[in-house]
């Protein structure tokens, strides 16, 4: 079985996906190279994100891999930084330093393709 | 059946490879769009993590260098006080990690513990006016601890638009240098307290010996022995009214000449009780400060030459008056101290300047101390002045 779970084809288990989504609780992985700008930028993306939509339904865990490399193994990280959507599943992950604000959110279900988007901001 | 399972086999697969695909266009993209940091590449040692060098690598890479190296804490936050950037330092400081804090609010590193409620909407206000505030407050940690500090705290603009987008602040950790303050301002008060001790136990002491040398003249009957120690008991309590001003007074270099030169002029008065129900004393002082030395020698002077006009002035049994006197030139720091009479006057042809009598030779030795001159005046009744310089000593 492979790690990442085949993503649904039909729309409704898709919408039932979202439905949960707005409830559910997120466990949330991001790996750093310690305090590059891009793994700062990061970090403070994440975590703005996680409060604006998933506030008190997130666990964020922060792993900096510049002192042990071999912690990228376990989610086979490739490059950094890398955020992994552990749950809900499916598992997704998403590369760069998390400023497209929308593309993320759309990944981790948090919006709807096509829905209006909210004026938000982001660390560029 | 066996249709179904190739089917659904291919189907897997396909959704297998899509999603691979997936994570290597998001790879790419991530790459392309220069938003990694850096690739994890399988070694024969093990993973090893090869960092990119950005076209602002160094740039980046130089200004991380100093700010590690800066002694003092360096945060950033934006518009919510949400921390967007700290220094090793601020790490340091406050007992936590960037990677803890990034993103989160600026109260998750620290409080501001303002001296009073009123300073911290100062300084936001002063923010806001002028775009920078610079002062002191104190900091609560997240362990409860506090630090004093003195921030400089900037605001930030966006470069496109100018509009703020955050602060920047450099916290300097000031807990050593108010301690030491601190200290200093103890040790002070320690040493104040400490000098009005002593001047208090030399009051005390003189008066000691005072005291003994009355009771001494109380024992005898030659009357001119009597009253030799009547006037060594004298002068010795006039240095013990100086060390007694200084005890009381807050400031503990210098007094104020006129208030003790009343109080030792009434103390004359009152143990001259006879003599002094038909003289009248009149006080002619400016207030002048003078140090401790000066002052015990013009007290003793005084208390010379007061002395001799209510003593030696008027015949038995007459009334009159003694005047008392202090001027002050600003312009030349001259003092001059005066004692005039309407008694009877020096004696004729007496050669003051060379007499022997212990009074005038004593006031011309003291005089002499203060580096000043004694002069007689006119008349009718005698007059002596000691002229002198007193430099104004500011504390």
């Amino acid at each position: 079985m492979s790690l990442d779970d085949p993503r649904p084809d039909d729309s409704s288990a898709f919408e039932e996906a979202v439905a949960v989504g707005d409830t559910a609780r997120y466990v949330l992985r991001l790996y750093i190279t310690g305090s590059t700008p891009h793994s700062t930028r990061a970090i403070v993306n994440i975590r703005k994100i996680c409060e604006e939509h998933l506030r008190g339904r997130y666990e964020l865990e922060v792993i900096d891999i510049s002192q042990n490399p071999a912690l990228a193994a376990g989610d086979q990280i490739f490059a950094v930084p890398t955020l992994i959507k552990k749950l809900p599943l499916p598992l997704r992950r998403f590369i760069g330093d998390m400023s497209q604000t929308e593309r993320i959110l759309l990944g981790l279900d948090l919006r709807k393709a096509g829905e209006v988007p909210a004026k938000l901001e982001s660390v560029d | 059946m066996t249709a179904t399972t190739a089917d659904e086999k291919l189907r897997a697969e396909n959704a297998d490879l899509r999603v691979r695909l997936e994570v290597a266009e998001e790879m790419l993209r991530a790459i392309s769009a220069g938003e990694v940091d850096s690739l994890v590449v399988e070694s024969p040692a093990g993973p090893r993590i090869f960092t990119l060098q950005g076209l602002d690598a160094s740039v980046n890479r130089f200004r991380g260098e100093i700010l590690a190296q800066v002694s003092d804490a360096v945060i950033a936050v934006d518009n919510l006080q949400r921390v967007t950037y700290l220094n090793a330092a601020a790490e340091q400081s406050y007992g936590v990690s960037a990677s803890e804090v990034l993103g989160c609010h600026l109260s998750g590193i620290h409080k501001s513990i303002w001296p009073h409620p009123d300073d911290g909407g100062r300084a936001a206000v002063a923010l806001s006016e002028t775009g920078h505030w610079c002062g002191e407050s104190v900091h609560g940690r997240r362990d409860g601890s506090t630090i004093h500090v003195k921030s400089s705290v900037s605001m930030l603009h966006n470069m496109a638009d100018g509009t703020h987008s955050g602060q920047l602040s450099v916290i300097r950790d000031i807990t050593e240098r108010k301690w030491a303050e601190e200290r200093i301002q103890a040790s002070l008060a320690e040493k104040e307290v400490l000098l009005k001790e002593i001047h208090h136990r030399v009051k005390n002491n003189l008066q000691v010996i005072s005291s003994l040398v009355s009771l001494q003249a109380e024992s005898l009957t030659d009357e001119r022995v009597r009253e030799v120690l009547g006037d060594i008991g004298d002068r010795i309590r006039t240095i013990a009214l100086v060390h007694e001003k200084f005890y009381q007074t807050e400031n503990l270099a210098q007094l104020d000449f006129a208030d003790y030169a009343s109080s030792l002029l009434n103390y004359i008065w009152h143990t001259h009780g006879t003599l002094a129900g038909k003289v009248r004393l009149e006080l002619a002082m400016v207030p002048v400060v003078m140090p401790i030395e000066s002052a015990v020698t013009c007290g003793l002077i005084l208390n010379e030459l007061a002395g001799n006009a209510l003593k030696h002035a008027f015949p038995k049994g007459s009334s009159g008056e003694v005047t008392v006197g202090l001027e002050r030139d600003p312009a030349t720091a001259t003092l001059c101290l005066w004692v005039r009479d309407n008694g009877t006057g020096l004696p004729e042809g007496l050669e003051w300047r060379q007499t022997s009598t212990l009074g005038l030779r004593l006031v011309r030795m003291l005089s002499g101390q203060l580096g000043g001159t004694l002069a007689t005046g006119h008349g009718p009744g005698a007059e002596f002045r000691v002229t002198f310089i007193q430099k104004e000593i500011h504390t």
